[in-house]
């Protein structure tokens, strides 16, 4: 069964709240409030995909329960109709003005209601859609992977990316520096809503930036990071969503890694001549929160069939029926008993194992493995 | 998971009990943006209940010290423990946070408002200094 739009209005009038309820609820799933205040309360547990309010209410009124949401993140875009005694052209104006989308004055035709609230409504639709529509259009020019790369430098690199919705969190960026080094980053673009979605192609541009104009040009991946870090800190258009980032450096000599982290996972090593597991540990914070940040760099010197493996959060994260995560323990194990495996082969492995705990189901977060191997 | 909050004079002292999971975030979503609401707000986030956090908490987390930070506001954080302690650190957020043992040490490297003197949380707690 399709699910119904829901309609929150906003009455102080008992009597049209009813006559409201009763026009609109057989076809819409109505809730209720008295004031602007209680109007906020219930958006703040659930949004509804519509509101229609009155103007002259006790407590708080239409005008001000607008600009509320129009403040507020994710709520500013709900489509919003007055529905009031007051007809006058000044007061349609100050409605207009707020960003309302339409403005009724009693009495009011039910024929008229029911086609007003529906052309919104598909209007707030079509609008989505196309807005999803472009986010797909851009997921499908991301590079998810899905082929080993053999880097020029004697590395070989497979990753992978799942992404969860349309539009992946999860991004991986590869390329060659001027002094033959290639580096290798993998981050984790993280908020909720449209808002953050929005604006997370701004975070794309800043990384690329950074990435292609400065870090191709120097050496020192921790001001490439502090870099970074500044811009992301100083765009307050990006204070909803937040970002980490683990940036390998592999050396022409075929031997020498630095790695930089900024609030991610570990980088997993797995140690062809010993059969063990380690973690690379170069802790920095999480990106775009505190300016004066510091990003360690830590040098490590790989041997021959030795495997970097590192994954998102969506990986460890994974859920099963029972709730349980699938955790850094099991990750552990499957990159212990596979370590030999090639970089495809034991990324895929890893991904088998995560879907099956999952039971199949769909991911709740994007999932990405890569896996490093000195060739 | 579940979220009081107190003020004491201007700071508000956040108490958070249960699991910061997605899901828990997803619901209380509401009352983590009513926090932060007015611009310029002080906050502590007395993390003691939280015994478990996952991307999505510490999401919730960053999300409230960017907001106040941006709006001239600060928020402190207390009593973090075990796993969550871990994950902070995991995450580079033991030095990017202003991270204390305690709400009363958190409530004492506030700057006092002028002309008052800032009573410790403890002495709040009883119930003695609050006029």
């Amino acid at each position: 069964m399709m699910k119904r739009e829901s309609i929150l209005i906003v009455e102080d009038d008992p009597h049209f709240m009813k006559l409201l309820e009763y026009n609109l609820g057989k076809y819409y799933q109505i809730t209720n409030a008295a004031n602007g205040i209680q109007a906020l309360e219930s958006i703040g547990k659930k949004a509804p995909d519509m509101i229609i309010s009155d103007i002259m209410m006790p407590e708080m009124d239409g005008y001000t329960l607008k600009e509320a949401l129009k403040n507020k993140m994710g709520t500013d875009a709900i489509p919003f109709m007055f529905i009031t005694a007051k007809g006058t052209n000044n007061e349609r104006q100050k409605g207009l003005a707020l960003g309302i989308d339409d403005y009724l004055v009693k009495p009011i035709e039910r024929e008229t209601l029911l086609s007003r609230v529906r052309q919104i409504l598909d209007r707030a639709k079509i609008y989505k859609q196309s807005f999803f529509e472009d986010l797909q259009t851009n997921y499908v020019r991301q590079n998810c992977g899905g082929k080993t790369l053999a880097l020029t430098n004697g590395f070989d690199l497979y990753f992978q990316i799942l992404p969860a919705d349309v539009a992946s969190g999860d991004y991986v960026e590869i390329f060659t520096c001027r002094d033959g080094d290639s580096v290798v980053a993998l981050g984790d673009i993280a908020g909720k809503g449209l808002k953050a979605k929005y604006f997370s192609s701004t975070y794309w541009a800043y990384l690329k930036t950074v990435f292609h104009i400065y870090l191709r040009n120097s050496n020192s991946l921790t001001n490439g990071l502090i870099q970074l870090n500044g811009l992301l800190c100083n765009d307050p258009s990006l204070e909803d969503i937040f970002t980490t980032l683990i940036c390998l450096k592999l050396g022409k000599d075929r031997n020498r890694i630095t790695s930089i982290n900024a609030g991610h996972l570990p980088v997993l090593w797995w140690r062809a001549d010993e059969g063990q597991l380690e973690h690379i540990e170069a802790r920095g914070p999480l990106l775009g929160l505190h300016e004066g940040a510091v990003f360690p760099e830590i040098e490590t010197l790989v041997r021959p069939n030795d495997r970097l493996v590192i994954v998102s959060d969506g990986v460890i994260e994974a859920l099963n029926k029972e709730g349980f995560f699938y955790g850094m323990e099991r990750l552990q194990d499957v990159i212990s008993k596979n370590g030999s495996f090639n970089p495809e082969a034991l990324a895929k492995s890893l991904l088998y194992e995560v879907s099956e705990f999952r039971s199949w189901t769909p991911a709740n977060d994007d999932v990405t493995v890569m896996v490093i191997s000195r060739s | 998971m579940n979220i009081n909050h107190i003020m004491i004079d201007d700071i508000g002292i956040v108490t958070v009990r249960g699991n910061m999971s997605a899901d828990a975030i997803e619901e209380t979503r509401g009352e983590i943006e009513s926090l932060v609401a007015k611009d310029g707000q002080k906050l502590i986030l007395d993390m003691e209940g939280v015994a478990f956090i996952d991307s999505a908490g510490i999401g919730a987390v960053v999300y409230l010290v960017k907001k106040c930070r941006h709006s001239g506001g600060a928020v402190k954080i207390a009593n973090v423990q075990g796993m969550v302690k871990d994950v902070f650190r995991m995450a580079g957020l033991d030095k990017a946070l202003d991270i204390y043992p305690s709400v009363d040490l958190a409530l004492k490297n506030f700057p006092e408002p002028k002309g008052k003197v800032l009573v410790g949380y403890d002495e709040y707690l009883r119930g003695s200094a609050v006029s």
